[in-house]
């Protein structure tokens, strides 16, 4: 995005926080301790989903939480997010725990999960209808989220006339209407073709840039956990553990060119190699 | 942006033109419109009825020709039998139908949200849906008399059960993603309710109706058959009675005519109301 619709994204969104350090003395907004996940399997089998996985998250900070499909990183961030309960160990938020859905958390889905029976700027304002909030506020601040994804002039269609990629815009304008501090994102842009996922993650990472939530985003996509993170977090196959963390010092804003960069392509090596010690120790 | 949003329409083009008869045959020559093969066929059918009528020299006072229906219908419609009887059918049947539709909902509603309620009753509702339910009419009639109430019942009896039925299979069948979507957003379980598995169980709420209206009908008639002072039902039985079996013939007309009314308006209703499918 050019430099003037980044002045535009500050009048929208308010003023840009200062770039926080990034050595991680920030203090740590999300603390995960010790979490472990079991399910249980319709024969009666136990499946450890998760392995006493313990991470910190600092305010203001993009993690990726990078690992193969059913690889348990999708649960860790709905046990984040209060979807799910930890069989063990202990989620925390800004320093209370967590025990189930919580206002201060926004989260999109691998699927936009729009109802069809609203437009699009009914969809958005669906925060309005489960918490009590200002009902005037949130409608113009709707409008400039809408426009902001570059939904402008859609706000009155209908689900089934949006592409996927138009879906998804919509689905994460609905997740920052109440003004969440944490943005969970478990692999937005999977269902979408992976141009249109460029174009995506390049949207994200300046719409970020703008306004720094603390961002958890589930991907097993290698160039994307790289591309948009501070920090990539690298899982294990089930059951799941780190692997190991990779920190990510690309200069921000980041472009569609760094793709190709070679610095990226280090980055995404050493990701590699974290997974591929990490399978092959199976 | 653009090429996406055309993609996302031409594919439900694609899906619809698949699911649905196409209005125009292609080839040259052939029956154009929806309607004229269906007109053809009904010429048809009244053709090989007057046919049969007159060559096999069948009993007119049994079997009457298309000629002597069309006498009877355009007779009783001008004394108008139709209008008087068809009231008292249309009000037993819609009173029963809209009552029984509504218990049907609350009860689909109750169940499904409320698991020691369907522990309790789904069993006993089970088994009366496979239960003959016009059986009771004469009991009905003993009990509340030759009016219009018992006839109610019964339709609303009839019309409850498919509602409950279809209902409670429709807010099962919600899309688990929209329910955890609205908690992730602190929906509580009222809530995912009214935003979510109420609508979303529209669509089986109005397939329940068209059948509900159907049955509905067939109960208002039953229980005219058994005991009545108006009413189509009433009528039928009636001329039966006088042997008037033209009349009946015109009766049947007049009622699939009402049933085919009654379907297109519930038709009509539904496409407006889940305007999203």
């Amino acid at each position: 995005m050019a430099a003037p619709a980044m002045v535009a994204l500050d009048a929208v969104l308010g003023e840009k926080i200062a770039n926080p350090p990034m050595t991680g003395q920030a203090p740590a907004l999300i603390s995960i301790q010790k979490v472990s996940k079991t399910f249980l399997a319709v024969s009666g089998a136990r499946i450890e989903a998760l392995q006493q996985v313990s991470l910190e998250i600092p305010e203001g900070k993009f993690i990726s939480l990078l690992g193969p499909s059913g690889c348990g990183k999708s649960t860790l961030l709905r046990i984040v997010a209060g979807l799910e309960r930890a069989t063990a160990g202990a989620v925390r938020i800004g320093g209370s725990e967590v025990t189930g859905p919580n206002a201060g958390v926004g989260m999109v889905f691998q699927r936009a999960v729009l109802f069809p029976w609203w437009t699009v700027l009914e969809n958005v304002l669906l925060a309005t209808r489960i918490q009590s909030l200002d009902a005037r506020l949130m409608r113009s601040r709707a409008q400039e989220l809408i426009s902001l994804m570059g939904l402008g002039g859609f706000e009155n269609s209908y689900p089934r006339e949006l592409s996927g990629g138009m879906q998804q815009r919509a689905a994460i304008a609905r997740a920052l209407l109440h003004d969440p501090s944490v943005l969970l994102m478990d692999e937005p842009f999977g269902a979408l073709d992976a141009m249109t996922r460029e174009r995506m993650d390049v949207e994200l990472q300046s719409l970020w840039e703008a306004r720094r939530k603390t961002v958890i985003f589930v991907t097993h996509s290698i160039p994307e956990a790289v591309f948009l993170a501070d920090r990539v977090v690298v899982f294990s196959q089930r059951p799941a553990t780190i692997a190991g963390i990779v920190d990510v010092d690309l200069p921000r804003p980041r472009t569609i060119g760094m793709l190709d960069s070679a610095q990226l392509g280090d980055y995404t090596r050493a990701c590699r190699e974290l997974l591929g010690s990490a399978s092959s120790s199976l | 942006m653009g090429a996406g949003k055309t993609s996302a329409i031409d594919l439900t083009a694609t899906v619809k033109d698949a699911l649905e008869p196409p209005a125009q045959p292609r080839a040259r020559g052939a029956l154009g419109g929806p309607l004229l093969p269906a007109l053809i066929a009904f010429v048809a059918i009244v053709g090989i009825w007057q046919f049969l009528v007159t060559f096999l020299d069948l009993p007119t006072i049994l079997i009457p020709g298309p000629g002597a229906v069309a006498e009877a219908f355009w007779h009783d419609l001008r004394n108008g039998i139709y209008l008087s009887h068809g009231a008292t059918t249309l009000q037993e049947m819609l009173w029963g139908f809209v009552v029984g539709s509504a218990l049907g909902v609350l009860a689909a509603a109750v169940l499904s949200e409320i698991p020691l309620m369907e522990r309790m009753f789904y069993p006993y509702l089970i088994a009366l849906q496979t239960f003959p339910k016009i059986a009771v009419a004469p009991l009905l009639i003993t009990w509340f008399g030759f009016g219009i109430g018992p006839k109610a019942i019964l339709a609303g009896v009839l019309a409850f059960f498919p509602v409950l039925i279809n209902m409670m299979i429709g807010l099962r069948a919600v899309d688990a993603a929209q329910i955890e979507l609205l908690r992730s957003f602190m929906a509580g379980r009222w809530k995912v309710f009214w935003l979510c598995r109420l609508r979303a169980s529209l669509p089986f709420f109005f397939a329940a109706i068209e059948t509900g209206i159907v049955l509905a009908m067939l109960g208002a008639i039953t229980g005219e058959f058994v005991g009545a002072q108006s009413g189509l039902g009433y009528l039928v039985v009636q001329k039966n009675a006088v042997m008037s079996i033209d009349g009946v013939f015109a009766l049947l007309i007049v009622l699939g005519i009402i049933g085919v009314g009654l379907h297109l308006a519930v038709r009509a209703i539904h496409h407006r109301v889940v305007f999203w499918e």
